[in-house]
């Protein structure tokens, strides 16, 4: 042992041996500092592909779960309180929006793959209930026909149904696939530290050995060793300003999901349930729905406001839920006793609920649906232009940085080469 | 021997790199949706003795009158401001709504007509006439202008939308816990009933609750009827028989669709009701059994407003006396089985 270590120390001592060293170093950490950025850019090339493929389709379809599901609670109900023409138009809407929903779930089904995983349980969860929230606003709807009241039973339970188990699941499964796409956002823009540490430390040893051959060799530049430092910041400063750009382009796309998609898909939500509970309120009242309806109202107004989305768009929809608000004035006072008036009676209600205002092209809640969905069309679009951007950004770059960090290796190697020759004759 | 190692590479690959499917992809249970306000563990309500004449009404020859009426403070808001009566809207034969027209009809639609005809004989248009109100769940009795209910309210703010009626005509039936808790005061009653069962038809031999061992029986929650089954179960287990199992959900109406839906059994409520159960499911039978003590049902009213209570009363006398009670009744009971009949109730107060 002690013969060994002796052996060590004289042959480092030798100007050959160091030089042999310090090569092994130099190539040795090139080539970690190629694989640690190849593994860096390509892993964010997989978090941005994860968020614009598997997440972003994830995502969209538990979302069109939730408004398909919404919508569709909110049709069953009125087409009960209509006449049979535009009844029979509803039922064809509330069977379309249940397709969607099941369509969506199908898509979803495909994307998550993991079948113990969380998501693949709640899409089969959602998938099962379908059948049964079907049913029952059919038996509803055939019991209201012939006038039973039964019907009302069905319709009530197929909508509580609906409210308290499917939109809570369906709500969940989205707000879970946004954090996981906002996730892999943050993951493809977190900087690479183990290449930039590495890459320094290579740089450091460039230059030390540098400094060691100009000692002893009197010659003030190897050109080897000054084209491998140089490759390595090329490579490594270039990486790190790619990731830049990624993070502040994912950081644009997070800000889309989550300042503007996020409030106005809550407030979409929220607007569906509004309208739903309209019907609910003249069909099956319930304590309390009343002054839940006004503070759902509140809410949406306070949702759209926070999301500070284009501000033509933004007007619109608040007027759209100010006319919803003063439309159903006579039946929202009733939360109050202080404001109570003579209470609305079925006919009064249900003309507030369903009828088209005079001089507008659809109802209050049509219209803010409409300006809330092109809004949530226009942000998620926008969210995902970044992200491609992002993907763009970063292309080709694992095999880049690669090539580089080869290049500085195979540099480093050429200018010591000769030098080691002339060490160990 | 490199082909070998490849094959087992192989294999081990499709065996370890299958996913497991066949586990995962287990279905899921068949999920249910119950009513809200289900439960199949319902508590008795609260039992509150009678005191002396504490559901007695009103005799409408005493106190103020005028053109032959009882006439007071409350008549006069009323004639100024409209009457608003709470009634309910899927109690088929009582009051039940088409809800494309809005239109109510049925027994209590009646009553309530013939009131609003007594109040406004001479309705003018544009002028606060009858407002039929369809009450919230749970804030039925609750609407009535009493200080009991005024104090709920205080206490719980979601109350405070409870529509404020004159009358509620919905099928209540005549207890002393009511008059306690509400503040209310009750009418002459209008209809005598019984409470009764209904099942599905090829039941089998089913005679009576203590048939229905193991069986679920549905009821409207905290209702005499609800009681009713709570104390046969329990009477069932203290027998040794077979018990069978309560169930209670917020709406009567919620019992038939869990019977259509094969979820419960029998349902055990007023005869009346049932009979308008079978009307919209003829693949029901209504049982001949019914319970020992009938009960009375009559319209509430604040307890503070005596001149209504007279008021209301005076209608009744009218329609007892006139014979349009009985045709009401016989027009929207006709198909309820004889043996289920009880005969109105008598006027208390032959003035």
């Amino acid at each position: 042992m002690m013969e060994l270590l002796a052996w060590l120390r004289s042959s480092v001592r030798r100007t050959g041996s160091r030089l042999v060293v310090c090569a092994v170093a130099s190539v040795g950490l090139a080539v970690v500092v190629g694989v640690l950025g190849w593994a860096a850019a390509d892993h964010r090339q997989d978090r941005l592909d994860d968020a614009l493929d598997r997440q972003g389709q994830l995502t969209t379809a538990a979302l069109a779960v939730y408004q398909a599901m919404a919508d569709a609670d909110t049709s069953s109900l009125n087409a009960v309180i209509v006449d049979p023409q535009r009844a029979v138009e509803l039922r064809q809407r509330f069977r379309a929006d249940v397709f969607a929903a099941a369509e969506a779930l199908r898509v979803a089904a495909t994307r998550s793959q993991d079948p113990d995983s969380l998501p693949t349980k709640q899409i089969r969860e959602l998938t099962g209930m379908l059948p049964e929230y079907s049913r029952l606003a059919e038996a509803g709807w055939t019991n209201s026909d012939v006038r039973n009241p039964v019907g009302t039973s069905y319709l009530s339970a197929a909508s509580s149904f609906v409210r308290i188990r499917i939109l809570p699941l369906a709500g969940d499964l989205h707000a879970r696939q946004t954090e996981a796409l906002i996730q892999a956002q943050r993951d493809a823009g977190s900087p690479p530290w183990a290449t930039f540490v590495v890459g320094a430390v290579l740089v450091v040893v460039l230059v030390l050995v540098q400094r060691f051959l100009t000692r002893r060799t009197r010659r003030r530049v190897n050109f080897g060793l000054a084209a491998a430092t140089a490759l390595t910041l090329v490579a490594v400063v270039s990486l790190g300003v790619v990731v830049q750009v990624v993070h502040g382009l994912c950081a644009t796309g997070e800000r889309e999901w989550d300042d503007l998609v996020a409030p106005l898909v809550k407030a979409r939500n929220l607007a569906r349930e509004a309208d739903a509970a309209e019907a609910r309120i003249l069909i099956f009242p319930k304590v309390g729905d009343i002054g839940a309806l006004g503070h759902t109202l509140d809410e949406i107004e306070h949702e759209i406001d926070a999301a500070g989305a284009d501000p033509t768009a933004t007007r619109r929809a608040l007027d759209a839920v100010r006319s919803w608000r003063e439309q159903d004035r006579r039946l929202l006072a009733q939360a109050d006793p202080a404001t109570q008036g003579a209470p609305p009676v079925f006919t009064e209600v249900a003309g507030m609920i369903a009828q088209v205002p005079q001089g507008q092209p659809s109802t209050y809640p049509q219209q803010l649906d409409a300006v809330l969905n092109d809004l949530i069309e226009a942000h998620s679009a926008a969210a995902g232009t970044a992200v491609r951007d992002a993907r763009a950004t970063l292309a080709h770059w694992d095999g880049a940085v690669l090539l580089l960090m080869v290049a500085a290796a195979a540099a480093a190697m050429l200018g010591m080469r000769p030098r080691m020759r002339e060490y160990r004759q | 021997m490199t082909k070998l190692l490849a094959l087992v590479a192989v294999l081990v690959c499709l065996v370890g790199c299958s996913g497991g499917a066949p586990e995962g992809s287990d279905p899921p249970d068949s999920p249910i949706a119950l009513p809200e306000g289900y439960t199949d563990k319902p508590e008795h309500s609260a039992r509150t003795e009678c005191r002396d004449k504490s559901t007695a009404s009103v005799d409408p020859a005493l106190g103020e009158q005028s053109d032959g009426r009882p006439d007071g403070p409350t008549i006069a808001r009323i004639r100024k401001e409209g009457l608003v009566i709470g009634v309910s809207q899927t109690a088929s034969l009582f009051s039940k709504r088409d809800l494309v027209t809005g239109e109510l009809a049925g027994f209590e639609i009646d009553l309530a007509d013939r009131i609003a005809a007594a109040l406004f004989p001479h309705p003018e248009p544009g002028k606060p006439g009858l407002r039929l109100l369809g009450l919230p769940t749970g804030g039925r009795l609750g609407s009535l202008d009493t200080e009991q209910n005024a104090a709920e309210k205080a206490r719980n703010t979601s109350l405070k939308e409870v529509p404020r009626t004159d009358l509620v005509i919905a099928d209540v039936s005549v207890t002393c816990g009511r008059v306690e808790t509400y503040g209310l005061r009750y009418s002459t009653p209008y209809l005598t009933t019984n409470s009764g069962l209904l099942v599905r038809k090829g039941m089998g031999t089913v005679s009576g609750p203590d048939d229905l061992g193991g069986r679920k029986v549905c009821s409207a929650t905290r209702t005499t009827n609800s009681d009713e089954m709570i104390d046969a179960r329990d009477r069932q287990r203290q027998s040794g028989l077979r018990e069978l199992v309560p169930v209670a959900v917020a709406d009567n109406s919620d019992c038939l669709m869990l019977l259509q839906r094969g979820l419960v059994d029998a349902i055990y409520t007023d005869v009346l009701i049932l009979q308008g159960f079978h009307d919209q499911d003829p693949g029901t039978v209504l049982l001949d059994y019914h319970n020992a003590a009938p009960g009375e049902v009559a319209i509430a009213m604040s307890g503070k407003q005596d001149d209504l209570v007279r008021f209301v009363n005076s209608v009744l006398r009218d329609m007892r006396r006139d014979g349009s009670l009985q045709r009401s009744y016989d027009t929207w009971f006709r198909g309820v089985p004889q043996n289920h009949r009880a005969p109105l109730p008598a006027e208390p107060f032959p003035g």
